[in-house]
């Protein structure tokens, strides 16, 4: 038996199910890597400067020639990219000469001595007056989510299992075998245990009445941000007298790292993030490189690394039992160590019963993607279409939570922070895996997501389940307009009272995009403007393509071709012109850096609204904050689908708490219970699509870049609340008509 | 976005060797990594399908080649365009190639333009450079291989 499905646990139950044995991976949460292996800086550290003669550098250095066949064996995403270590001082190329130098050769990793010259052309980002770096080029980039998975699917594609769910309660030693007793009352026997518990690892030796050691948790918090500011390397302060200090890593699928702090705490379930450190966090990284002053996060998070009272790793058996084998203290090289501490405990577990090994290795095959079609957008923010979802719901190691399925495809992880996607996330996971929708929960149970509502209730505005599919008159229009809220109407009836062919594609069956969704009081010229698209629309040549996510613009000789997504695959459409109209999204409460845990149950109107559309209860109990139409229209469908709002509020909230889902919200000095907080306050732009050309970068809130007519580039236009986000869209039908104006006023110019 | 710039291989094959390979599909199918398919679809135009393998997760993708500004045999300019099977979005490739002979060799160097959107768009490119260069290092042995086997003939 091994005790956690960690990185080490699962590498332990691999390395053992590969040499012939039949290890059961007992874990407590619902998805393997659940602890510390999923809140890290994905590094895969050489040991450069690992305290000689320590058990941690003697396996980071065993580790490194074993990386190449686990990356090629399991497929795992993995990048060496290399490290550098930067200067900022004129004294600091001396110190790394003197320093870092003989102990990187002492650890036997290869390192280079750059001065400000080399360090200004190989990392242009870095300080302008760094005075040199130490390179570390195997320095490398890892999936964590993936790898750990892949250690544990390896181990039951060699004859292992794994139990989620499974927290180990008690231990027995006694009469020749190991019984494990689980929360759930089921007894695991087994010939020997391997305790890889991480934080909880002194616990279960503890279980077994050995007390030799103890682990606290040291806490580190990160900021994610989707701009990378060109950073193509990890960059790292010299270490000073309060640890290593805080790096910048680039993420491996996209986007940007930065941290940790360090702060040693007694609680070892509390991962808070707080507001302040986030200044403290970009400050520190800004002095490796300056851009990073200008990121916008979209999200903290916090991981407890383990100090061991030992100071160093522990692996040996238990002084009370050989039965019993420690894999604990792994500080934070567990990803980097995980090959060699595999090989290590393995031999010790065959050495203490005389175990021989009869091998059996088996090859993870690469995740193949030949879908002929990607299938509807799900992920507006990544452009992960239904065919990955569907993929990532098929893994050896069940995937039971929006978690889970997060780190298998990347749905959630974008901007939008699952606003936009997790309801269609958690129907497509209900769905893979035969179960209700409202049994699907973020991390296990307690953090349900959605509930039933109200009997008798019925959405205001019904989602269809099979979304119309209108074929478009044409594939070729003057004019394309892309999204059809009020922005898109606007454009369209202007450009097709002009006489122009217009095209309006749309990533819902039906136009009217928030302003319905939301069920917004509507002004007249508006409801006007709703009417004569849907009425006169065809007539006035305005084409429709519903059901269609446009996921690229490229620019062509004779205009610009536009990608649709739909249903059945990818759609090539042309057009001299194009309005983007593609709107906004509420800001997340991720990005605003609420103090506190992340528990399910904080959200935003855009979420509300898709959840009451599918006939699901976003919260019980909520406090509501924002004003102005769209939060009055978010507090109605709510109280009609039998939500309690016990607050609407201005006010920006401070803090939250709640271990698995919300308890309450504080604003200033006062709590309110609430199982659900409800962001309508402020509405960031959507103009995602410019970012693949090159013309916006990756930080959320940038509007699209226009002109004062419109303008982006030549024939391309953006109107709206892509261009000038408004919470209550009061002027989107108005500057969707002035933009198409522009724009048909430039095509004649053209012509 | 420029993607690799100023980058150089050596191919043990005469420039002439190499050209000749690209005008002919078939040769042209072995040569180019992950080919599955390839067919002329007009003049320097061809048609088919690659695959890219990026450790973790192998991409198809439904592609067309263009071969422009053609100085034989010292420079050519490579255009792909292609759509990933399975994944949302597109991608299309400018490859200015310049040759360069060296005692019976070819220094090769390349720059990558790359346009991208949909799901590719959304990973970093310090992947996509990886991937790039693992393609061309593929694609070189295969051109090794390819100029070796018509030195030696065709069989018997």
């Amino acid at each position: 038996v091994v005790v956690g499905a960690g990185v080490v646990g699962s590498a332990i139950a691999m390395e053992l199910a590969r040499r012939g044995y039949e290890p059961l991976l007992l874990e407590q949460g619902f998805d393997v890597g659940e602890g510390a292996s999923k809140s890290n800086s994905a590094i895969v550290h050489t040991g450069f400067d690992a305290r000689p003669g320590s058990i941690e550098a003697t396996l980071l250095a065993r580790a490194r020639p074993l990386w190449p066949a686990i990356v090629e064996e399991l497929g795992v995403p993995f990048l060496r990219i290399g490290a550098l270590m930067l200067g900022a001082h004129p004294g600091d190329l001396a110190r790394l000469r003197s320093e870092m130098v003989p102990l990187a050769r002492s650890n036997g990793v290869p390192v280079e001595i750059l001065d400000g010259a080399d360090v200004a052309r190989l990392a242009p980002w870095a300080m302008p007056d760094a005075s040199g770096a130490l390179l570390v080029p195997d320095e490398s980039i890892v999936d964590p989510f993936w790898l750990t998975r892949a250690y544990a699917e390896a181990a039951i594609g060699s004859g292992g299992s794994v139990r989620l769910g499974a927290e180990v309660v008690g231990l027995s030693l006694a009469r020749g075998a190991v019984v494990a007793q689980l929360r759930d009352g089921a007894t695991v026997v087994a010939d020997q245990v391997v305790n890889c518990a991480g934080l909880m690892a002194d616990a279960i030796a503890s279980l077994a009445g050995d007390g030799s050691f103890t682990i606290s948790p040291r806490k580190g918090e990160f900021l994610v941000s989707e701009e990378a500011f060109g950073i193509d390397r990890i960059a790292l302060p010299i270490p000073g007298p309060m640890g290593k200090g805080m790096l910048l890593t680039p993420i491996i699928f996209g986007g940007l790292l930065l941290g940790p702090t360090a702060h040693d705490q007694l609680d070892k379930r509390d991962h808070s993030t707080h507001r302040d450190t986030r200044e403290v966090i970009l400050h520190a990284c800004a002095g490796l490189a300056p851009s990073v002053a200008e990121a916008r996060p979209i999200r903290a998070f916090a991981g407890l690394r383990t100090v061991s009272s030992t100071g160093d790793y522990i692996l040996r058996a238990s002084a009370v039992s050989d039965r019993l084998h420690h894999a604990a203290g792994i500080r934070s090289t567990g990803i980097s160590a995980s090959p060699a501490i595999a090989q290590f405990v393995a031999d010790q577990v065959e050495r203490a019963r005389g175990w021989r090994p009869a091998p059996r290795p088996r090859r993870l095959e690469p995740r193949q993607l030949d879908a002929a079609s990607g299938g509807a957008v799900v992920c507006l923010c990544r452009s992960i279409g239904a065919a990955e979802v569907a993929a990532a719901s098929r893994t050896a190691v069940p995937v039971t939570t929006l978690d889970g399925l997060k780190r298998r495809c990347g749905v959630t992880f974008g901007d939008c922070q699952g606003n936009l996607c997790a309801v269609a996330a958690v129907a497509a996971l209900a769905n893979a895996s035969g179960v209700p929708v409202t049994a699907v929960t973020r991390r296990g149970p307690g953090s349900w997501l959605f509930g039933a509502p109200a009997d008798g209730w019925r959405p205001a505005v019904a989602r269809h389940e099979r979304p119309r599919a209108v074929p478009p008159p044409s594939t070729e229009a003057d004019l394309i307009v892309v999204g059809a809220g009020l922005a898109g109407v606007g454009a369209a009836l202007t450009a097709g009272h002009s006489g122009r062919r217009v095209l309006v594609v749309e990533r819902l069956d039906r136009a009217g995009g928030a302003a319905v969704g939301y069920g917004l009081r509507l002004g007249r010229s508006e409801r006007d403007a709703l009417q004569a698209f849907e009425t006169a629309g065809a007539a006035a040549g305005i084409g429709f393509l519903g059901s269609t996510t446009v996921t690229g613009l490229l620019p062509s000789p004779d205009g610009w071709v536009v990608l649709g997504q739909g249903e059945s695959g990818t759609i090539e459409l042309r057009a001299s012109s194009i309005v983007l109209a593609t709107g906004g999204y509420v800001e997340p409460a991720e990005h605003l850096g609420l103090d506190g845990p992340r528990p399910a149950g904080i959200v935003t109107a855009d979420l509300v609204h898709q959840a009451l559309a599918a006939g699901l209860l976003p919260g019980r109990q909520a406090v509501l904050v924002g004003d102005g139409r769209s939060a009055d229209a978010t507090w109605r469908a709510l109280v009609a689908a039998g939500c309690d709002v016990v607050s609407m509020t201005t006010r920006t909230p401070d803090e939250v708490r709640g271990d698995t889902r919300l308890e309450s919200v504080r604003f200033g000095d006062a709590w309110t219970d609430a199982d659900t907080l409800v962001l309508c306050h402020r509405l960031l732009p959507q103009p995602f699509l410019l970012r693949g050309l090159g013309s916006l970068d990756a930080r959320p809130g940038c509007p699209a870049p226009v002109d004062q007519d419109g303008r982006v580039a030549d024939g391309l236009w953006a109107a709206g609340t892509c261009a000038a986000p408004d919470v209550d869209h009061r002027t989107s039908l108005a500057d969707g008509s002035r933009v198409a104006s522009r724009s048909i006023e430039s095509l004649r110019a053209g012509a | 976005m420029r993607l690799l710039t100023g980058e150089r291989v050596v191919v043990h094959a005469t420039p002439d060797a190499i050209w000749d390979l690209f005008g002919d599909p078939s040769s042209l199918a072995r040569v180019l990594p992950g080919c599955s398919a390839l067919e002329a679809d007009g003049p320097d135009r061809f048609r088919g399908v690659l695959a890219a393998r990026l450790a973790f997760i192998t991409i198809h993708a439904d592609i067309t080649a263009t071969l422009s500004d053609q100085v034989r045999p010292r420079s050519l300019r490579l255009e792909l365009a292609g759509r990933p099977r399975g994944l949302a979005g597109a991608f299309r490739s400018s490859i200015p190639v310049r040759m360069e002979p060296h005692d019976g060799s070819t220094e090769v160097s390349y720059d990558v333009d790359l346009e991208l959107s949909g799901r590719l768009a959304t990973f970093g490119a310090p992947l996509l450079r990886e991937v790039m260069r693992g393609q061309v290092t593929e694609l070189v042995r295969n051109l090794e291989r390819e100029v070796a086997r018509d030195r030696a003939g065709p069989p018997p």
